[in-house]
C-alpha cells in the first residue's frame, strides 16, 4: 500500500509525464485493438469466401449463349446427377437445376419466369420427340408429372433435359455452372473445350488458395504494421523512461540513501509502468469491446502491458544501478 | 572500552585515479559531535557517503556496530541505511511535488514494519515547527524549512547515527541558528552527529573537530 501511495503521489507531482505515458499506452492498445478487429473481420470474410468455394467442387463459367453442341458435349462428359447449373441475370428468369435455361437461348425455346418460380417439376421438351407438347402442359416421365416449360427443336432425349426442382435456400450466383466433381477430374474432362468454347473452369482449390493468400497478406501486413508500431513504441518508451530516469536520478539516489535496494528502484519503475499503462490499455481496448472477443481482449492486454514492461525493464535496471553517492554528489 | 559505533581504519577512496581519501582513521562513539572541516572538494562528502554506506572504500576497514561493512551484502547495507543512519543534505534532496508529510514519511518506505522504531511524524513536525505546513508541497517552502523537513526525515526512524553534509550551507544566518539548535537537541539524545562543513561556526557545537589534510583526517584540538 505504501508503494502504491508513493507511486500515486509521484504521478500527481509529474502530471505531464504521467499523462504522456497514459496517452501512449492508450494509443498503442487502441491500435492493437483496431488491428485485431480488422484481422477478425478479414478472417470471417475469408471463411465466408472459402465456404462459397467448396474444396471438393469446381465452377464452370459459361459465356452465354451456350450452343447445343457444347451443352451436349458437357452432358456427355460430365455424368448426370453430379452437377447443378444455374444461369441468371437481372432480366432473365432464374432457375437452379441441372440445366441452365440460358443454354437454350437462341434455340427456339422460351422460358416464362413465373412458371419456373412455382417450384414444381418442370421440363423442356423437343418438338421432334413430342410433337403435341405445348408450353404449360403436363408430361409424364418416370412416374412423375412435369410441367412443360417450353418446346424446342433440339434433338435431345427428354430425360436429359429435365430441369430439377429449385432448391430453397441455396445461394444462386449468376453465370455459374456448379459442377460437383473434383477439380482435377473436371479439368481432365473439359480441358479441350476451354479455349475453343469460351468456357472457363474455376478451380476451387486455386480460389481457396487465392483467398487464403489474401488473408495471409492481410495478416502479414498487420503483423508488419504491428511490428513497426511496437518498435516505434519501444523507441518512444525508451526515450521516455531514459528522460524520466535522468530527471529523477537524484530521487532514486535519495531513495537509495533512505535504504532502498536496487531491486526496490527497479520494481518501482516497473510497477509505475505497469499501473501507468494497464489502465489506459483497458480503456483503449474498451473502444473495441463490442468487436473483439474476450480472448483477443486478454491477448491484447497481456501483449501491450508485457511490451511496455519489457521496454521499461532496461531503464529500470539502469536506474537500479545508479550509484547513490555519485548521483547525490552530482546534484 | 565499549565497541565504537563506527570504526574506520586506513580507508582509501579514489575517483579517476585521484586519491580523495588517503588512509582515514576514525572512531565514532555514541554521543559524539564530530565536525569534519575542510574546503570544498577535500573529501568531506565522500567520507560522509562512506559512513552512510552509500559508497564503498577502495581499501581499508569499515565497521558499523562491530560488523565489517566490507563483507555485508547490498541488502544488509540497505537495511542499515534504512534503520540506523539518518542523512541530511546540503541540497535537501526532497521530492518537490510531495507534501512535507509525504517527504518525511518516505523514510518509512524502505523500513520493514517489524523493524520500525518510529517517532511520531506529527510530533516531529511540531518540534520542528512544520506541523502547520505538513500538507504543503515542499517546493513552496523556504530553504530553512526544507532543511528542517530533511532533518525530520532523517530523525523519523530514530537513527543510531546522524550524518549531515553542509547542513547550513544554503541557509541565511537566522535559519542556520535554528538548524544548529535542532542538531544540539539531537546530540543531547546521545545520537552521534557527524557534520561535514567548511563553516567554522560549527566548531562550538563539536566535541571533536577533524580537519582534512591531503586526504587524511587530523584532529583539531584548539
Amino acid at each position: 500500500m505504501i508503494a502504491l501511495r508513493d507511486i500515486l503521489i509521484g504521478w500527481r507531482s509529474r502530471p505531464l509525464q504521467t499523462l504522456a505515458l497514459a496517452g501512449l499506452s492508450l494509443a498503442v492498445s487502441a491500435l492493437i485493438g483496431l488491428g485485431l478487429h480488422i484481422l477478425d473481420r478479414t478472417a470471417r470474410e475469408t471463411d465466408d469466401l472459402l465456404s462459397a468455394w467448396p474444396a471438393d467442387q469446381s465452377t464452370l463459367l459459361l459465356s452465354a449463349p451456350v450452343d447445343a453442341h457444347l451443352y451436349l458435349t458437357l452432358l456427355r462428359r460430365l455424368p448426370e446427377g453430379e452437377w447443378l447449373a444455374y444461369k441468371l441475370d437481372s432480366d432473365t428468369a432464374w432457375v437452379e437445376g441441372r440445366i441452365p435455361f440460358s443454354l437454350f437461348q437462341g434455340s427456339g425455346i422460351s422460358l416464362p419466369p413465373d412458371l419456373i418460380q412455382r417450384g414444381e417439376p418442370v421440363a423442356l421438351v423437343t418438338s421432334t420427340a413430342h410433337p403435341d407438347a405445348r408450353p404449360g402442359g403436363l408430361l409424364q416421365h418416370r412416374g412423375q408429372a412435369f410441367r412443360i416449360l417450353g418446346v424446342g427443336t433440339l434433338s435431345l432425349p427428354v430425360s436429359r433435359i429435365l430441369p430439377v426442382r429449385s432448391q430453397p435456400g441455396r445461394q444462386v450466383q449468376p453465370d455459374h455452372l456448379l459442377i460437383q466433381l473434383p477439380a482435377a477430374e473436371v479439368k481432365k474432362r473439359i480441358q479441350d473445350l476451354e479455349q475453343r468454347d469460351r468456357l472457363t473452369l474455376m478451380d476451387h482449390s486455386a480460389k481457396r488458395t487465392e483467398a487464403s493468400a489474401g488473408f495471409q497478406r492481410v495478416k502479414r501486413s498487420l503483423a508488419a504494421l504491428t511490428a513497426v508500431v511496437a518498435l516505434l513504441v519501444a523507441v518512444l518508451l525508451q526515450s521516455f523512461y531514459q528522460s524520466e530516469i535522468r530527471e529523477r536520478k537524484s530521487e532514486f539516489a535519495l531513495r537509495r540513501s533512505l535504504g532502498a535496494r536496487p531491486a526496490d528502484i527497479r520494481n518501482q519503475i516497473l510497477l509505475e509502468a505497469l499501473l501507468g499503462s494497464a489502465c489506459p490499455v483497458v480503456l483503449g481496448l474498451g473502444l473495441f469491446l463490442v468487436y473483439l472477443n474476450p480472448l483477443h481482449i486478454l491477448l491484447t492486454l497481456c501483449l501491450t502491458v508485457g511490451w511496455i514492461l519489457l521496454c521499461a525493464t532496461l531503464p529500470a535496471l539502469q536506474a537500479a544501478r545508479i550509484p547513490p553517492g555519485e548521483a547525490l554528489k552530482g546534484e | 572500552m565499549t565497541t565504537p559505533l563506527v570504526q574506520l581504519q586506513q580507508v582509501h577512496r579514489s575517483f579517476a585515479n585521484v586519491a580523495v581519501l588517503n588512509g582515514i582513521d576514525l572512531e565514532i562513539q555514541p554521543g559524539d559531535r564530530i565536525v569534519l572541516f575542510g574546503p570544498s572538494g577535500c573529501g568531506k562528502t565522500t567520507l560522509l557517503h562512506l559512513l552512510g554506506l552509500l559508497d564503498r572504500p577502495d581499501r581499508g576497514n569499515h565497521r558499523f556496530r562491530g560488523q565489517d561493512c566490507g563483507v555485508l551484502s547490498e541488502q544488509d547495507r540497505c537495511s542499515i541505511r534504512a534503520e540506523k543512519i539518518g542523512m541530511v543534505f546540503q541540497q535537501f534532496h526532497l521530492l518537490p511535488g510531495h507534501s512535507v508529510r509525504d517527504n518525511v514519511n518516505l523514510r518509512l518506505r524502505y523500513v520493514p514494519k517489524h523493524n520500525r522504531r518510529v517517532a511520531s511524524p506529527d510530533e516531529l513536525l511540531k518540534q520542528l515547527g512544520l506541523y502547520e505546513r505538513r500538507h504543503q508541497r515542499v517546493r513552496v517552502l523556504s530553504g530553512g524549512e526544507k532543511q528542517r523537513v530533511c532533518i525530520a526525515r532523517a530523525l523519523l526512524c530514530e537513527p543510531n547515527l546522524l550524518l549531515a553534509d553542509e547542513p547550513t550551507g544554503n541557509l541565511d544566518p537566522a535559519n542556520s541558528d535554528s538548524i544548529r539548535t535542532l542538531f544540539e537537541q539531537v546530540a543531547d539524545k546521545q545520537i552521534p552527529v557527524v557534520i561535514a562543513t567548511h563553516d567554522t561556526r560549527w566548531f562550538d557545537f563539536a566535541s571533536r573537530i577533524f580537519r582534512f589534510e591531503h586526504g587524511r583526517l587530523v584532529e583539531h584540538h584548539s
